[in-house]
């Protein structure tokens, strides 16, 4: 499904949101993907949702004769959904202070494998209109005593094809305790998002954890 | 501030496969073209004359739809001056177009490619906050852009949001 479930209210908003700024689904005319968002949205949707009401007007305007002959489209948020794995959050959770190295690397190379591959199948899966999306990390140190001005220039010092690195700012924890918001834009075809965290990650005298705070297609 | 009528005419005109013949600007807006000895006046009537030349037959409630809108273009946004003027133009525009995807109707008419070549200097001078600002016309004019037949030579006019991600990420 496109939009998440166009029959709640929450996948209706992510339509509303994405028609704010786009006259069709897919593209600059109508196509099948707005014909199949259309039939899945079923009714009108509320008054509220504006940029989606009008969008609906629109295309019931046009007779069911002209809707079958209206092109094929690419949906593009349909591969383009929620690129950040789910299952992030809880490798964070999983450390384990005490294992030694090597288990510690076995698995990590594993779960690095298991990454790339799912990128790579998510890749060959995406339209090649899809260019980039705009991240905002939040890097967390160890402590009060990390040098945060240090970290940032390794952060920083990181490249990849088609990373561009934003402006950052220090955001109080508590106790002392700042941590790092940088942005950064990415060209998904390119960068992987976890790659990018595991790299960060690799500065372990400062880092101690890399959360993604924010993701958007741009 | 101005817009040069003369060039939205004859763009007009290529964009309907017409001779533009020769338009000149005698009075402060009144546009004047003389073609195979008939001597026109006005903006909206020359568009309708194009039409008339083209074969496009605009009639009934649309008709009067476009023909209200071609009216707005000339007495409105060729008219407007001042920096405060277009802003009230936009303004309005952007409230119309938040529950329509084309001026008239469900399609694309002559309305549309009126205010087109009307508003394309404005849209391609404003800052991304303004064209964000005015969601609802960038939207309507980056559709419309899109069609090489409208656009014809003119800048396509860049809508995109990369710039403002980086400014203010929470929205994008």
């Amino acid at each position: 499904m496109a939009f998440g479930d166009l029959k709640s209210d929450k996948g209706v908003a992510a339509l509303d949101d994405f028609l704010k700024d786009h006259s069709y689904i897919s593209g600059y005319q109508p196509t099948q993907a707005d014909i199949q968002t259309f039939q899945s949205l079923g009714k009108a949707p509320n008054a509220k949702y504006s940029h989606a009401l009008r969008w609906y007007n629109h295309i019931n305007s046009f007779a069911p004769a002209e809707r079958t002959s209206f092109p094929g489209g690419a949906c593009p948020m349909k591969t383009a959904a929620p690129t950040t794995a789910p299952g992030k959050a809880e490798d964070d959770d999983d450390v384990d202070l005490f294992a030694s190295d090597d288990e510690n690397d076995a698995e990590a190379e594993k779960i690095r494998e298991e990454r790339l591959k799912a990128y790579a199948d998510k890749k060959s899966k995406k339209p090649a209109l899809i260019a980039k999306s705009s991240i905002v990390l939040d890097v967390k140190p160890w402590d009060d005593e990390t040098d945060m001005k240090e970290m940032e220039k390794r952060v920083r010092t990181i490249e990849m094809d088609g990373l561009v690195w934003g402006a950052s700012k220090l955001v109080p924890v508590g106790y002392g305790i700042h941590k790092l918001q940088i942005m950064s834009v990415v060209e998904d075809d390119k960068v992987s998002v976890d790659l990018m965290v595991e790299e960060i990650e690799k500065f372990e005298d400062f880092v101690q954890s890399v959360d993604i705070a924010a993701f958007n297609k741009i | 501030m101005t817009i040069n009528v003369i060039k939205c005419l004859s763009q007009i005109a290529s964009y309907l496969k017409v001779n533009p013949g020769k338009i000149t600007l005698e009075s402060s807006t009144a546009p004047t073209r003389s073609f195979n000895s008939t001597v026109i006046t006005g903006f909206t009537s020359i568009i309708f004359q194009f039409l008339k030349e083209s074969n496009c037959d605009i009639t009934g409630l649309t008709g009067a739809e476009i023909r209200q809108w071609l009216e707005y273009c000339a007495v409105y946004i060729l008219n407007a001056d001042s920096a405060q003027s277009v802003e009230q133009i936009l303004k309005e525009l952007n409230d119309l177009l938040s529950s329509k995807t084309y001026l008239v109707a469900f399609q694309p008419s002559i309305a549309d490619v009126t205010l087109f070549y009307c508003l394309h200097n404005i849209m391609a001078n404003l800052s991304y906050l303004d064209k964000e600002k005015y969601l609802n016309v960038s939207r309507w004019f980056d559709n419309m852009q899109q069609d090489v037949s409208v656009r014809q030579k003119n800048k396509a006019v860049d809508f995109s949001t990369n710039y403002l991600t980086c400014v203010a990420p929470a929205r994008h």
